[in-house]
């Protein structure tokens, strides 16, 4: 009796000890890591104020423990893991289909009910479409008065794309139009805004392969050849003497999505793999690359044909490969992130391109958050919510923004850390995944001016981006996108200072701890 | 802080139980002391001079009501009532009252609501309790305020109970002694309050919240009921888990604290059911208010009148909202009209009827329970009799998962008492000894599921705040 009551004591004893102990000793991973893969800050334990803010105080220290929990990511991963095996979604925002491919419902975050969020079944009210069509048709007005055409393409969601995917319980008898086309329709009814929906064209190919992830948002390389194919017929309509896009492809596969966004807001990325069809497109002499696309800076792309248009194209994450697909139409052209760069009337005059297209995806379509702020902004206050029965909020809570603290690239970010003096610090062969998509992000706090420099290969081509910081705090981030580039990544940085390195993607960095001194080089990532 | 929280289980307690088992015996009533008082504070932050103030009172109101006699005494004893229930009103019915006598100067901001302090209902009632004991003379007064203070705030029964009497751990308090045996029963009691609370309760909450937020825009009737009986199965995992982690930490420092629940949903009466549910609570509405109301010594109507005070007393307890009152009135008709019947032996094959009459009032009692107004607890009732407008599903909202299904199976079979298992035969010690080297694995087991769903709750990614 007394064995094993005392092994109860010893069992009880190590339980209450392993949830923070093992951290403290090394035994267990460095939870900033998985913090990281979260894309937010740490929790910090802040100083005990003794006074006003005692609450706030408490539930920081909780939360700081939070985060550095022993094995925190094996125990959501196992967690989630046993849910979707039982076919629950640990998450309200991400919903799982019968086969395992996951969904993404934006609107759930806010509120809404779950039949609300996904394309096959939202239904606008009228009030939202009236503002979305006035707001494209002024920016349609705008350019033309300018000489410069204007042109929507709708990229619809994986859900609209293989609505026999998703759960049973969103399945709707009287399906009604996708968002992206009550959007077109909208469009095409009340603006002379030309506008695509490649919502037909992707459902027609679903017999050619996989046109989605299964495990993220994005469309796979083949979906984004699909997509080319028809905007290219599209864009031919108006301009004859634009080529085809060449139907002779070859076939090839990816192993692993670019990003795994799903997978992330599971905390699963390490567990999922998928092989998708990769395409290339043969006989499409590609573009030379004249600005390579960093950060929030655009890629610009140029060809010899100067009889062709020029495109400023704005979009967000489902274009980077579509952009090498579509820039040999153009004479000129230019790739933006309309997410981080609205509508500038001023910049596009600047340039002066044929034709300004923008790129929806069908999820921002539904709240066009960033891209056409004046009906973000609208949706934000609810104008729109009384208007529709299945726009009815609920109380079931949406997933809590509030919680934690948005990892801001700029402002934050370690994972390496170190200091020199006088030194120049070599970081070659970064490795990333095979595509994919990650931020290079270096922050400075020195006494003297700093410079630097990566450089890598993309399409052939050897790119070099410098930048030169005076001395103080300063910071500089690359995004570097591996699906177009053949790297490897060589980071040089001159100076004197600590810093911090930072990046989503642990593994693509050395672990690098101290002070470096004098002239280091760091060995090349095996 | 909670029980089931990572911060008490990993932090707290650790720290806690390696400075208590240090320190010599005369210390340990102030090790606990602090631990309690910090307890609170972690939560609570400056109105812990709110429990620290009803310490001091009580001590000084216990103090003048022994020494004192005849009218002195009762009226020390009035004054220490009522200084007890200004504190508990003050802080936990200003605000309804507020709203309900002054609409106008609430909407307009000018009523700054008042803060209620966790756990206020329960260490008002414990101290009321000591003073009422030692006025009646079924306590003695305690002298040294440490322990006064130690009965009032002790962290395990402090936020949610059980209400502990003064008489029933003032020995412990004075001299306790904490066995292997007893500190690890308490281990395995403390696992199956954690395992009630977060593998069942916290599992039940998804959908019975989901149902109750949905239901004043329209439940299917399916939905409803899944959604209270989801409800059922939360609120008493979650309150005896919360119970049961209170007795098993009890242990663990030496104390035996009253049992709270003995599996309520087995009743067959409602009579029988308040017998089995929060026992504490209702032992001490019937010592020291129904009982001295006249209880049922007043013939029926008499008693009618006592146990509707009784229980609407007993309802705005549990919160102050007309919700509560109204559940609490629901409660004490149900029990005046079952007087007559009461002591009667029903026939055999009634049994289960009666168990679905109790379960059936339970259940419109937990709706009441559970909305946040009378209105959203009648569009649940409707709901419940199909005469709502049923715009959302129990699939549509999503309730009906696995997960939800799993826990309300348990929930269910834990619900019901078992039978003890039969012994190998005289006094043979090895069944008991099985169970407990059985323990050591079911436990960890229960922890690291535990650990598992805690670490869970902490993911909160931002894949799409990422620039």
């Amino acid at each position: 009796m007394r064995v094993a009551d005392a092994a109860l004591w010893l069992a009880f004893a190590s339980f209450l000890l392993a949830g923070w102990l093992p951290v403290r000793l090394g035994w267990a991973p460095d939870p900033a890591a998985a913090a990281l893969r979260e894309h937010r800050r740490l929790h910090e334990c802040p100083a005990a104020p003794w006074g006003a803010g005692w609450t706030n105080w408490t539930r920081e220290v909780e939360l700081a423990l939070h985060d550095r929990l022993a094995w925190r990511p094996q125990l959501i991963a196992a967690h989630h893991r046993a849910l979707l095996a039982m076919g629950v979604s640990p998450r309200p925002d991400v919903f799982v289909g019968p086969d395992g491919t996951l969904f993404y419902d934006e609107l759930r975050r806010r509120g809404y009910r779950p039949a609300d969020g996904y394309g096959a079944t939202f239904a606008f009210p009228e009030p939202q479409l009236r503002l979305i069509a006035r707001v494209l048709e002024e920016r349609r007005h705008w350019l033309e008065t300018h000489g410069i055409e204007y042109r929507v393409v709708l990229i619809p969601d994986k859900q609209s794309v293989y609505p026999d995917r998703l759960p049973p319980e969103l399945a709707v008898g009287a399906q009604p139009r996708s968002a992206a086309a009550q959007v077109v329709d909208a469009l095409r009814r009340w603006t002379r805004v030309e506008a695509l929906d490649l919502t037909p064209a992707l459902r027609a190919a679903r017999g050619l392969g996989e046109l989605y992830y299964r495990y993220d948002t994005h469309w796979t390389p083949l979906g984004v050849a699909v997509g080319a194919a028809a905007i290219t017929d599209w864009l031919r309509e108006r301009w004859p003497h634009l080529p085809p896009l060449p139907t002779a492809w070859t076939w090839g596969e990816q192993v692993g999505p670019p990003y795994l966004d799903l997978a992330r807001l599971l905390g699963l990325e390490a567990w999922y793999r998928e092989t998708v069809p990769s395409v290339g497109i043969e006989n499409w002499p590609p573009a030379r690359v004249v600005r390579a696309g960093t950060g929030t800076d655009p890629i610009e792309f140029t060809t010899d044909h100067a009889d062709r248009p020029s495109a400023w194209v704005l979009h967000d994450s489902f274009t980077g490969l579509l952009a090498h697909h579509l820039a040999p139409l153009f004479h000129r052209s230019r790739f933006q992130w309309h997410t981080r760069a609205s509508f500038r009337p001023a910049d596009i005059l600047a340039w002066r391109p044929t034709v300004v297209m923008e790129l929806f995806v069908e999820r921002h379509a539904n709240l066009w958050r960033g891209n056409v702020p004046e009906v973000a902004a609208a949706s934000e206050q609810g104008a729109f919510d009384a208007s529709d029965r299945r726009l009815v909020f609920v109380s079931s809570p949406p997933v809590a923004e509030e919680e934690g603290t948005r990892l801001d690239p700029l402002a934050d970010g370690w994972l390496v850390q170190g200091g020199m003096q006088g030194a120049t610090l070599r970081l070659a062969g970064l490795r990333l995944e095979p595509n994919a998509d990650a931020i290079l992000r270096i922050a400075w706090d020195s006494p003297t001016p700093i410079r630097v420099e990566i450089s890598w290969r993309r399409a052939g081509r050897p790119i070099r981006l410098t930048a030169s910081f005076d001395a103080g705090r300063s910071a500089w981030w690359v995004r570097l996108s591996a699906p177009h580039d053949d790297g490897p990544y060589r980071l040089r940085v001159t100076g004197s200072g600590s810093f911090t390195l930072f990046t989503p993607e642990a593994r693509a960095v050395p672990r690098w701890e101290g002070s470096v001194a004098g002239e280091p080089t760091l060995p090349e990532v095996p | 802080m909670v029980f089931s929280s990572p911060i008490f289980l990993f932090l707290f307690l650790p720290a806690l139980l390696a400075a208590y088992f240090a320190s010599p015996r005369p210390a340990r009533n102030a090790v606990l002391l602090v631990a309690s008082l910090l307890f609170y504070a972690w939560g609570e932050g400056p109105y812990t001079a709110v429990m620290l103030g009803s310490i001091a009172i009580n001590y000084v109101f216990g103090r003048a009501i022994s020494r004192a006699g005849g009218v002195a005494r009762r009226r020390w004893t009035v004054a220490a009532v009522a200084a007890n229930l200004a504190l508990l009103g003050w802080f936990k019915y200003a605000n309804l009252a507020a709203e309900t006598w002054f609409p106008a100067a609430v909407a307009a901001g000018r009523w700054k609501p008042v803060h209620l302090p966790i756990g206020i209902s329960f260490f008002t009632f414990q101290a009321l309790s000591y003073v009422l004991d030692v006025a009646a003379g079924r306590a003695r007064v305690e002298r040294n305020p440490l322990r006064l203070g130690l009965y009032i705030s002790l962290f395990p029964q402090l936020i949610a109970g059980p209400i502990v009497r003064w008489g029933e751990i003032a020995s412990a308090i004075q001299r306790r002694r904490e066995t292997l045996a007893a500190t690890a029963a308490g281990i395995r009691r403390f696992t199956i309050g954690l395992a009630k609370k977060v593998l069942i309760a916290n599992v039940l909450a998804e959908p019975a919240d989901a149902a109750f937020g949905a239901a004043s825009a329209g439940l299917e009737q399916s939905a409803a009921w899944w959604g209270l009986a989801c409800y059922a199965g939360q609120i008493y995992f979650d309150f005896s888990g919360y119970s049961d982690m209170a007795i098993g930490l009890g242990r663990l420092f030496g104390f035996e604290f009253p049992e709270n629940f003995r599996h309520p949903y087995a009743a067959r009466s409602m009579t029988e059911f308040w017998r089995r549910w929060h026992i504490t609570l209702s032992t001490w509405f019937r010592d020291y208010l129904y009982i001295p109301l006249g209880g049922n010594r007043g013939g029926p109507l008499r008693t009618a009148r006592n146990l509707a005070i009784v229980f609407a007393l007993c309802g705005l307890w549990h919160g102050a909202a007309w919700t509560f009152l109204v559940w609490g009135l629901w409660h004490g008709a149900l029990l005046a009209l079952e007087r007559p019947w009461r002591g009667r032996r029903a026939p055999a094959w009634t049994a289960p009827f009666r168990h679905l009459y109790v379960l059936l009032a339970v259940g419109v009692g937990w709706v009441l329970f559970r909305s946040a107004e009378l209105a959203s607890a009648l569009a649940y009732l409707r709901a419940l009799i199909g005469m709502g407008p049923g715009v959302s599903g129990a699939r549509e909202l999503g309730l009906i998962t696995p997960p939800a299904i799993l826990a309300l199976m348990v929930a269910a079979i834990a619900s019901v008492p078992s039978r003890r298992p039969p012994t190998m035969g005289g006094r043979s010690p090895v069944p008991a000894m099985m169970g407990r080297w059985l323990s050591v694995p079911a436990c960890v087991a229960v922890w690291v599921l535990c650990w598992v769903r805690l670490a869970a709750g902490t993911h909160n990614p931002f894949i799409y705040f990422r620039f």
